[in-house]
């Protein structure tokens, strides 16, 4: 587990998720719907999706990987400022939670299911956030 | 049944994502920047495993 899942087992694998889910409980995967309900504590298909996203995540992180920062934020913001790095994840979790709501799904549910079947909804907030993610990066870049 | 099924499918898309790397934000960075084509070959490879899936299963998700 220590190298990189190829792309072409990855990305199908996520996609056999989507229909899974689908399939099997005639539900939309969404991660933002599930922390929504987690939120909100009802205890939903969802929060028990969402639970077993973790629980994945810590297998992974069990099974030999380890997790050593937030890769160029915690190389950039060391010693004394490393504070920095606190109020830019919270202010970005709570940007992404919001603009998700917004947008009535998050890069799972807009990106993954919507896209899926071709929503036109879907595909003008996907090209939404990836454009601006793209060009903020850029920006980020030139400027520090 | 139906939160085993949720909680199993949540565990095989959790794992899948970190094995991926998609929880290391260099991989998301380098990918936005063009650096990599990783990024944009993962949801390519998403998109297209999920209209062939979803029309073999004749089941639109979403």
């Amino acid at each position: 587990m220590n190298e990189q899942l190829a792309w072409y087992i990855g990305g199908p694998v996520l996609g056999l998720c989507v229909v899974a889910l689908r399939w099997l409980l005639n539900e939309r995967l969404g991660a933002t719907r599930a922390w929504a309900d987690a939120v909100a504590l009802r205890f939903s298909v969802h929060g028990w999706l969402l639970i077993g996203l973790i629980v994945g995540g810590v297998v992974f992180g069990l099974a030999g990987s380890s997790v050593d920062g937030y890769g160029w934020l915690t190389d950039t913001f060391t010693g004394s400022a490393q504070w920095v790095i606190v109020p830019i994840l919270a202010l970005s979790g709570a940007l992404i939670g919001y603009g998700a709501r917004l947008a009535g799904g998050c890069t799972s549910g807009n990106g993954l299911s919507g896209n899926a079947v071709l929503s036109p909804s879907s595909l003008v907030a996907t090209g939404t956030f990836f454009g601006t993610a793209i060009v903020v990066s850029f920006v980020i870049e030139a400027l520090i | 049944m139906k939160r085993f099924a949720a909680f199993g499918v949540g565990a095989v898309f959790g794992l899948t994502l970190s094995w991926s790397a998609m929880t290391n934000p260099d991989v998301l960075r380098d990918g936005l920047l063009f650096r990599d084509a990783y990024l944009m070959l993962f949801f390519a490879g998403l998109v297209l495993s999920l209209r062939y899936f979803s029309r073999r299963s004749a089941v639109a998700p979403g």
